[in-house]
């Protein structure tokens, strides 16, 4: 666990100098979050026995690192829209699954949840952001893998509810 | 909402989907009993259920896209780019041209998303270019460039081909079979040659495949696979895959060595989607475990069951290039080439020859739905039309289902009056009854068949744009002519839906859903209370309008049924709800006078009905008529002396009688009885905050009748008591904004107690807080209400320095109070609530004041 805890600046710094190179460089138009994660993971752990312990920990640290990076530049993105200078029109990308103001709402309906119940919040930023499987959601949280399913299928309502609706008046 | 709240609010939701969906709005009042603020949004949460799709990609995070400018006009090493024609899997594709001129024409730059280290790209380029590009044959682009730049990008540059996809090519001219498989062949002769040359594409696939005007088909990105191989350390293993899921064959799906039966496969399944028009499987929605499973053992539907014209030599020669064995698949390109012309010249086909069959089983998709919802970004960005196309064909899927079901019943009946007939003949009493066993079996069939119609017509679509994709674009910035025309897309279907049953169904239930539908409906598109209204008021009306005339048709067909009655009265009151908004008095009276019309014939049937007692209810409380609807609920609550929610129904209409003006005396019972319900309902459910809450508004409503009876500091001591219950609510739950505002508002009133019996001090610092509370809700409350606050706190504070005899700063804040009840005014365009409004008149009193004294 303490050598994890020592990696995590040179992670973060890494992660961010990974992330920056693809998502900062505006020839990109997609970017693949989690394979950055997965990449610098095995990079940082190449020919190590890792404990599980250590490998969720990674992920959760690595998830939020993500999060946070991801955020931070959909910000960007969407002050630059605001200010006007305005890129010029993009074919339709394949698979727009999720654009920076999608993003923005997840990441406000996920500091609500984190209120509200702080381990599925933890859940859901390890799928979404940290790119985990449902398997290695479960055993990172500590969970059976029906109690994690039956958790992300009601986190999941729920943000989507909270994305969608605003944020309604209780 | 607290972590309680939250936590029971999980389990309400998964209790109701326990139960079939059918009685789920029963179970989920029962379930909500005693927790009645979560009921609206348990009841969003359970119906969320085909949300397939949300958040659920593969590492959806994966999936993000960020767009941003293609930089036209960079050079790329000898390359000039003119502009972005393509993306691909790989990265994206640009015109370009020679930046020195040693090359005429237009070459396509292929710019690569893939971190590929330059020194290793290189020397898989000097290795492998070479041979590539001494693949020199006409329906084959050329591989003209490579390189990186001192940035890290790597680009290949090849031949540009001008035309069309070959699967949009062939759909665009609509081809014969015959034609397609010309075409089809050109190709494969192609991949052949390139075979002979040892070099296997690897990605082949119809974007790669660019047939000109001329109708020759050129195959691009020969190779290039192959020369990213090297591109990717192997130990960190990225999972960049270099060809696409859908044509790659299984054993490259499970990481095998390439080899040309990769090429082979995939040219089955081109085949097959070029014959049918659509892929034989989508795998890029699938998870990964799921595309190894898949991998493991291929399934989908043989290309004739998509596509009736074809036969079953083309069926045999598809399924032989699509083996999941190699050994089973054509040995080479030029073999199946072969068999199709043996195909075309009316040959036997070898594949069906050798019955080189393997089982093919109907290819159960993980389902459509879950295609189509696959991220409901993906299905707003078709538009509302191909979502409604796709519900449409859906609709259509079941409706085929329901024939078929009434076939099986008419095959039944033929069968019962055969066997009537022995009946007769033997007079076998035994038979009879087995005659009629079976006549009831047909009909039920026949009757279950067109109810799954009716359910999949109505519902399907009604609702999955009214309760699915309309909620899920209020999200996304710029939607509403998106929601407006899918509003209208409901409409005009559930109308079509109506029209045609006119006159033909006497299917009450089928009216009853319509009339569901179109309530729903009216409520999206103009329901003042519905926050999120289309402001589409017109086709509310119109919506609520059909809600009745089907609430009607319910009536008409089940003239003796009392509920039938009661629905069409609740139509009637939504619908006066509506005239009411539009300032339609008329409208509104008309609607509301059958709605008492009907609701006087179903008490006189049934005085002590539960229902009816609860519409009168509702149409009391929407008339106004406070006392009328109080000595109702109070009926209610007689009959469920334990019922939290009637207790807050009654305690609602005592509140709004304490508020009258009426005798202090009378008030002061109302406000009395209010607060006893209040403390009951609060009892059952010790600490819950909203029935907390509840009971500070019977506390300020006495302490307001104490301050009318002239002892200010009674009212003070009573209004302390309301702010110290609302201050411990707003701190268990900070980011409740109805706690917060409340607070705010009962600062506000304590403060004029205070500033009445002159602690000037104290009143201040409460105003303070409250107009610093104002402040920080901007912008979340609706309605301007945080403005409400300040221009309150405002208010206050000018009182206050008046009273202290500082003129100069009252007339200073009772000018700004104003101009902030003036924007209010403006921007909501509404009267007042009571309390802005008297402090409104009061400013206005003040400032006139000062005018004077200024003079």
């Amino acid at each position: 666990m303490q050598a994890v805890e020592a990696l995590i600046p040179m992670v973060y710094g890494e992660l961010r100098q990974m992330a920056e190179r693809s998502l900062g460089s505006e020839r990109y138009e997609t970017t693949s979050a989690t394979s950055l994660v997965h990449d610098l993971f095995l990079q940082l752990m190449k020919g190590k026995r890792i404990q599980w312990e250590d490998r969720s920990h990674f992920f959760g640290i690595a998830a939020r690192i993500m999060r946070q990076l991801l955020v931070m530049r959909a910000r960007r993105r969407n002050t630059l829209k605001r200010g006007g200078g305005n890129p010029a029109p993009l074919p339709p990308v394949e698979n727009a699954v999720f654009d920076a103001a999608d993003l923005l709402a997840l990441d406000m309906a996920l500091e609500k949840l984190e209120l509200l119940d702080p381990e599925k919040a933890r859940l859901v930023e390890l799928r979404f952001f940290g790119g985990l499987t449902m398997e290695e959601t479960a055993e990172a949280t500590g969970v059976s893998l029906a109690t994690a399913k039956r958790h992300w299928d009601f986190s999941r309502r729920w943000l989507f509810r909270e994305m969608s609706a605003g944020a309604p008046l209780p | 909402m607290t972590r309680q709240d939250f936590e029971q609010l999980e389990a309400i939701v998964y209790a109701a989907l326990e139960v079939p969906a059918i009685d789920r709005a029963d179970a989920l009042m029962r379930l909500c009993s005693g927790h009645e603020h979560l009921l609206q949004e348990a009841q969003a949460l359970v119906s969320l259920e085909c949300k397939e799709g949300f958040l659920e990609l593969p590492g959806a995070a994966a999936q993000t896209v960020f767009r941003a400018a293609a930089e036209s006009g960079q050079i790329l090493g000898a390359w000039h780019l003119e502009r972005l024609i393509g993306r691909g899997g790989m990265g994206s594709v640009y015109l370009a041209s020679r930046a020195d001129g040693r090359f005429e024409g237009q070459a396509a730059v292929k710019v690569l998303d893939v971190g590929v280290p330059g020194a290793a790209f290189e020397e898989r380029f000097r290795r492998e270019g070479d041979i590539l590009a001494r693949l020199i044959h006409p329906n084959i682009a050329r591989l003209l460039d490579a390189g990186t730049t001192p940035e890290g990008l790597s680009y290949i540059v090849m031949e540009y081909v001008e035309g069309h996809a070959c699967n949009d090519w062939c759909q665009k001219r609509s081809t014969s079979i015959a034609e397609t498989v010309r075409l089809f062949l050109r190709i494969c002769e192609t991949v052949q040659f390139a075979h002979g040359h040892l070099i296997v594409h690897r990605d082949l696939k119809p974007s790669n495949i660019i047939v000109d005007v001329a109708g020759e088909p050129h195959l691009v990105d020969f190779g290039i696979a192959r020369l990213l191989d090297g591109a990717v350390d192997d130990n960190t293993r990225t999972g960049f895959r270099a060809f696409s899921l859908n044509y790659a064959s299984p054993e490259q799906l499970l990481g095998k060595p390439a080899t040309t039966a990769d090429d082979v496969y995939a040219l089955g399944v081109l085949l097959y989607e070029l014959l049918t028009g659509q892929p034989p499987y989508r795998l890029a929605t699938m998870e990964l475990p799921e595309i190894l499973r898949f991998a493991e053992s291929p399934t989908f539907a043989v290309p004739s069951t998509v596509e009736a014209s074809l036969s079953a030599d083309v069926d045999a020669v598809v399924l032989k290039a699509m083996a999941p064995e190699r050994a089973s698949r054509y040995e080479t390109a030029e073999n199946l080439a072969a068999d199709l012309r043996r195909y075309l010249n009316g040959f036997p086909v070898r594949a069906r020859r050798q019955g080189q069959w393997y089982a093919a089983r109907k290819f159960v998709a993980r389902n459509r739905a879950g295609v189509a919802a696959a991220g409901l970004a993906t299905v707003l960005a078709l538009g509302a039309a191909g979502a409604i196309t796709w519900e449409a064909r859906e609709a259509r899927r079941f409706a085929a289902e329901a024939v078929r079901q009434r076939n099986t019943a008419e095959t039944h009946r033929a069968m019962a009056e055969r066997r009537g007939a022995e009946a007769i003949a033997s007079a076998a009493a035994e038979t009879a009854a087995k005659e009629r066993a079976l006549r009831n079996e047909a009909t039920a069939s026949e009757e279950k068949a067109s109810a799954l119609a009716r359910f999949h017509q109505v519902r399907s679509l009604a609702r999955f744009l009214v309760f699915d994709l309309e909620p899920a674009a209020r999200s996304v910035p710029g939607a509403t002519p998106l929601r407006k025309k899918m509003a209208d897309e409901a409409v005009r279907y559930l109308d079509t839906l109506s029209g045609s049953m006119q006159g033909i169904t006497t299917d009450a239930e089928l009216w009853q859903d319509i009339a569901d539908a179109y309530a729903v409906l009216g409520s999206v598109q103009g329901d003042p209370s519905n926050a999120f209204n289309l402001g589409d008021t017109q086709g509310a009306l119109r919506s609520y309008q059909n809600a009745v005339g089907a609430a009607e048709a319910v009536l008409k067909l089940r003239p003796n049924d009392p509920e039938a009655k009661r629905r069409v009265a609740e139509g009637l009151l939504t619908l006066a709800g509506q005239f009411g908004a539009m300032r339609d008095s008329e409208g509104a009276g008309a609607a509301t006078g059958n709605a008492i019309r009907l609701l006087a014939q179903l008490s006189e049937a049934a005085p002590n009905d539960e229902r009816v007692l609860r519409t009168r209810a509702r149409l009391a409380f929407f008339q106004k008529q406070f006392s009328v609807y109080t000595e109702l609920s109070e009926r209610l609550l007689r009959m469920h002396p334990r019922d939290g929610s009637l207790q807050r129904y009654a305690a609602l209409g005592h509140k709004y009688l304490a508020a009258e003006e009426i005798p202090l005396a009378e008030r002061l019972r109302h406000a009395e009885r209010a607060l006893e319900l209040d403390r009951a309902n609060l009892q059952t459910k010790p600490g819950d905050p909203a029935a907390r809450l509840d009971l500070t508004f019977d506390m300020s409503m006495m302490a307001n009748i104490v301050s009318h009876t002239g002892d200010r500091q009674g009212a003070a001591k009573q209004y302390r008591e309301v702010v110290a219950v609302r201050r411990e609510l707003h701190d268990a739950d900070p980011a409740n904004a109805r706690f917060t505002e409340r607070l705010a508002a009962g600062l506000e009133f304590l403060g004029l107690e205070l500033a009445a019996t002159g602690e000037l001090d104290k009143a201040r610092d409460a105003f303070e807080e409250a107009r610093r509370i104002g402040e920080a809700l901007a912008g979340k409350l609706g309605a301007g209400l945080d403005q409400e606050i300040v221009a309150g706190a405002l208010g206050g504070l000018s009182e206050t320095a008046y009273a202290g005899g500082d003129q100069v700063t009252s007339c200073r804040l009772a000018g700004e109070a104003l101009r902030i009840a003036d924007a209010i005014k403006l921007t909501n365009g509404k009267t007042f609530s009571a309390p802005l409004n008297d402090l409104y008149i009061k400013m206005q009193e003040r400032m006139s004041h000062c005018a004077a004294a200024r003079r």
